[in-house]
């Protein structure tokens, strides 16, 4: 008679890839923390006593910057797609590319928040401005952060089934990163 | 690996165009729909949409155990638990 020990196989998920989702749930309570208040006192506010983010916002520009992360996660699903499939190469070519659209991320919200401050609306300006400053500002701290983890493992990628996994890791934390502008865009510079 | 089976590049060429539409339909409808109560509606359909799309396919939900499921649905319900709680300090006049 087998033992139950023996009865169920085991199933081989990386500890880096737990670890990450792990790391990740941390960040879901972060963020809903941050979106939790935000949504109270907006909806608080009342008619009249939030600015129309259409009036303040650049929204096709902001539109476009959605675009631009929207890409970076597609191209992040490529280089893990050339990843698994040991080409390393172009696995480091679709990293780099993630990287760089993540800059022009970064630059275009530089850009935004140059525009946004000299038009009167700063993080002392009200609670729309700090709120805005606040939460795309610890979004922008993310992106900052996985653009130099991409840039780190560019070099590591060569391949390897060690490195796919490395990979997948980066990858999980780009698209978290992607989902909070998903809503942060709707939420901040839509509704 | 996490899962049996992962994102292909032509599912990912897919996913990736199904959220450049919706991004695109999102900032349509801010000019286009004139019920404010049917246009947030609308926008958080679609945000829900992109990021169930993202989450899916990749992030692998779709083809992970259900470990790594538990892993990211937990803290997600309770984020949405933790909004919902704090609904009556909006709607109740006590403020």
């Amino acid at each position: 008679m087998k033992g139950a020990a023996e009865a169920r196989p085991a199933k081989a998920v990386p500890n880096g890839i737990v670890g990450m989702w792990l790391f990740l749930s941390s960040e879901i309570m972060f963020f809903a923390a941050l979106i939790g208040g935000y949504i109270v006192l907006r909806l608080g506010a009342g008619p009249g006593g939030w600015p129309n983010p259409e009036a303040v916002l650049d929204t096709p520009l902001l539109a476009f910057n959605t675009f631009v992360l929207i890409s970076s996660s597609f191209t992040m699903a490529l280089a893990l797609a050339a990843a698994k499939e040991g080409d390393g190469p172009r696995a480091r070519r679709f990293l780099l590319l993630t990287a760089a659209l993540g800059c022009v991320f970064l630059g275009i919200k530089a850009y935004d928040y140059h525009h946004l401050w000299h038009a009167g609306t700063t993080i002392r300006s009200g609670l729309f401005g700090n709120y805005y400053y606040t939460l795309t500002g610890f979004h922008g701290l993310h992106v900052a952060a996985g653009v130099a983890a991409l840039a780190a493992l560019v070099p590591r990628a060569d391949g390897t089934e060690g490195a796919a996994v490395e990979v997948e890791a980066a990858g999980l934390y780009w698209h978290f990163v992607d989902i909070v502008w998903i809503v942060l865009f709707v939420i901040l510079c839509l509704v | 690996m996490t899962a049996s089976r992962h994102t292909t590049a032509r599912d990912a060429c897919v996913v990736f165009a199904w959220l450049a539409a919706l991004t695109a339909l999102e900032v349509a409808a801010v000019y286009v729909v004139p019920s404010r109560l049917l246009l947030v509606a609308f926008l958080l359909a679609t945000a829900a949409a992109k990021a169930s799309l993202v989450a899916l396919y990749f992030m692998h939900l779709r083809w992970a155990d259900g470990f790594l499921r538990f892993l990211a649905a937990f803290p997600f319900v309770l984020g949405v638990a933790f909004v919902a709680a704090l609904v009556p300090d909006i709607v109740l006049p006590w403020r």
